[in-house]
């Protein structure tokens, strides 16, 4: 495992703002190519069951990307990528980074809008990519509260700064 | 569903790891990552998996292990769940499991079987998964 990747305590800056480590969401292009090399990759044909059936609780095997990036064993062709969508040959999908390089997240506790039918309207943010909660229906008829990403950076100091600093507009 | 924090273990520089040792992060799993949440996309930390993406929760969960895991290794199995809360509508698409007392922490994520439409105000259910450790290969 890459020392890196080790989980640390979450920060509690303020009762609205926090700091936690995490892997980082990326986009790559899902290949249909079957080929193993001598490290036994593959690039993302899901291993079949003994029933020659594609599930995702029996995957033994990673799928690595052309250049090099080792996925987690659930990112495989036919799975659901990050973001909740199938991953489909030729398409990009997203995936979190838990094999490689982790980030650290600042969030913060925010009134976000429900719609009449109890869906939430993320706000709209770099750090928030749109998943299956995107609604097109986006008129709010109440709120509720939620920890929001506001920001990502590569480094512990870079985001408690980011933090203190909107600490300090509250 | 895929275990990312225990699987992703390289044990690939041991020849053998006994089963007493694979078994600690799975107990500890047992006893304190017992809030389990549905969200609407794969959560990097405690906070997306338990606020930003969680569309339902069911905390006090329980499991049944340790217990040989196919074709290598331990695992554990995530008891059934019944019951659970659903607070936001939208389209479920991974479970996690998280500790919530003392120091709070993501403990595992996956991805479920295939995603599911959830109503707020509704319960949800689901099925028991294993989260496993393969041997040291």
């Amino acid at each position: 495992m890459n020392p890196m990747n080790q989980q640390e305590p979450m920060i509690e800056v303020s009762p609205t703002i926090r700091v936690e480590k995490g892997p980082l969401r990326k986009r790559a292009v899902a290949t249909d190519a079957k080929r193993a090399d001598k490290s036994g990759l593959l690039e993302m044909a899901p291993d079949l069951d003994e029933q020659g059936k594609a599930d995702p609780t029996k995957q033994t095997r990673h799928a690595k990307l052309p250049d090099g990036t080792v996925l987690a064993r659930h990112y495989k062709l036919g799975f659901a990528d990050a973001l909740g969508f199938e991953i489909e040959a030729g398409k990009e999908f997203t995936y979190l980074d838990w094999m490689g390089g982790w980030g650290w997240y600042v969030y913060q506790l925010q009134d976000v809008g429900v719609t009449a039918k109890g869906e939430i309207i993320m706000p709209d943010s770099p750090h928030i990519l749109k998943g299956r909660y995107d609604t097109a229906d986006r008129k709010a008829v109440k709120t509720q509260p939620r920890w929001i990403t506001v920001g990502i950076f590569a480094g512990r100091d870079e985001a408690l700064i980011a933090a203190g600093e909107l600490k300090g507009k509250e | 569903m895929k275990k990312h924090l225990f699987e992703d273990i390289h044990l690939q520089w041991f020849a053998f790891l006994g089963d007493q040792l694979l078994d600690l992060p799975l107990q500890e799993l047992e006893t304190n990552y017992t809030r389990q949440d549905i969200c609407s996309q794969e959560p990097a930390t405690y906070t997306e998996a338990t606020s930003t993406y969680t569309l339902a929760n069911k905390t006090a969960c329980t499991y049944t292990g340790p217990a040989d895991r196919s074709p290598n290794g331990r695992k554990t199995t995530v008891d059934a769940v019944t019951g659970g809360s659903v607070t936001s509508t939208g389209t479920a698409s991974h479970w996690a499991m998280s500790k919530t007392t003392a120091t709070t922490y993501l403990g595992a994520a996956g991805s479920l079987a295939s995603t599911q439409g959830v109503t707020s105000g509704n319960t949800y259910s689901l099925t028991a998964f294993d989260i496993g450790i393969p041997d040291a290969t």
